[in-house]
């Protein structure tokens, strides 16, 4: 008869593991090592070295970039040069003429005549009231 | 208990640390092995984790409250290292633990430093059959032999519900090696 195994009636089974005593030598040394490597790396000034750099190094990054955008930023509006222009009295009209020459009269027009159609021109002229000058001419 | 608390200090003192951790080592090492070689079943495997063990004591031992004895201590600290590494590995090979457990048992033939009979290479492959759970409380209750209190504080499960998992496993067992 084909009894059923039982584990509590049969006799212990053990694992069947096993490890060399010349392993459990080595573990002792490969431990004591690895604990003396830990102690050395735990040297917290060389960590906070390293941490000063990275902060250093990002203070001054920032600082040169917002120099730079700052200082490349000095352009003039238009407007700025205009409201100069108009209430700087000892500027006249007169001055302005003599600082353009003939290209920056030329290049004056072709911006004009590139922004401006001839209706416009038209347009503009008749809202100013400029019939008297006509006049006087 | 006053020997150990001398012995703790003598842990926790930097001029004594590395003698009492040699001794600690060399007192607990066996143990310890046996302990996380039944869970993880590979050798190369053990000793990895069993190294770990032992740097995560060394380094804890200032955490270590002293309520319960530091072989208790060490002994849970192993087996939770054993049990997280073999998640972890079934984890990164897309397999669940029993599966991973399973494929170590298969590689015990040809592992060195199994000395194992025909019934202790059938009982590792009905054990490697079991839930995880199973495994792990027949494990401890069968080949380390801790009582159920002792499991129970290991693994923070119930008395009651460990001697219905040790029993359930027992039986799988009973009948796998029956049937091979």
């Amino acid at each position: 008869m084909n009894t059923k195994f039982s584990l509590d009636s049969s006799p212990k089974i053990e694992t069947g593991f096993k490890a060399s005593d010349d392993y459990f030598d080595q573990l002792q040394t490969s431990l004591s090592q690895k604990i003396k490597e830990k102690e050395v790396q735990v040297i917290p000034l060389h960590r906070n070295k390293k941490w000063y750099f990275a902060v250093a190094a990002i203070v001054i990054l920032s600082i040169s970039i917002s120099a730079y955008f700052l200082l490349n930023n000095q352009t003039l509006h238009h407007d700025d040069v205009e409201e100069y222009l108009h209430y700087q009295s000892s500027i006249s009209q007169e001055d302005v003429y003599q600082v353009f020459d003939d290209q920056d009269v030329e290049t004056l027009e072709k911006k004009l005549e590139l922004a401006l159609h001839e209706n416009e021109i038209e347009h503009f002229l008749d809202s100013q009231n400029i019939n008297e000058y006509y006049l006087i001419d | 208990m006053q020997e150990e608390k001398e012995f703790i200090e003598a842990l926790l003192n930097a001029k004594t640390r590395e003698a009492a951790f040699r001794e600690l080592v060399a007192n607990y090492q066996k143990p310890l092995y046996h302990l996380i070689r039944t869970i993880v079943i590979n050798h190369d495997d053990t000793d990895d984790v069993l190294q770990n063990t032992f740097i995560k004591v060394f380094r804890g031992i200032e955490n270590f409250k002293g309520e319960s004895k530091l072989y208790s201590w060490m002994y849970r600290i192993a087996c939770n290292e054993a049990i997280t590494f073999v998640q972890q590995k079934a984890k990164k090979q897309a397999l669940t633990s029993e599966s991973y457990l399973q494929k170590q048992v298969e590689n015990l033939k040809a592992d060195d430093y199994f000395e194992g009979e025909e019934i202790q290479l059938k009982l590792q492959k009905a054990i490697a059959l079991l839930p995880e759970k199973q495994q792990l409380v027949f494990k401890l209750k069968y080949f380390q032999e801790l009582t159920y209190e002792e499991i129970s504080n290991q693994l923070g499960t119930s008395v009651g519900a460990l001697k219905a998992s040790y029993h359930l496993a027992v039986k799988k067992i009973e009948d796998f090696i029956h049937k091979n």
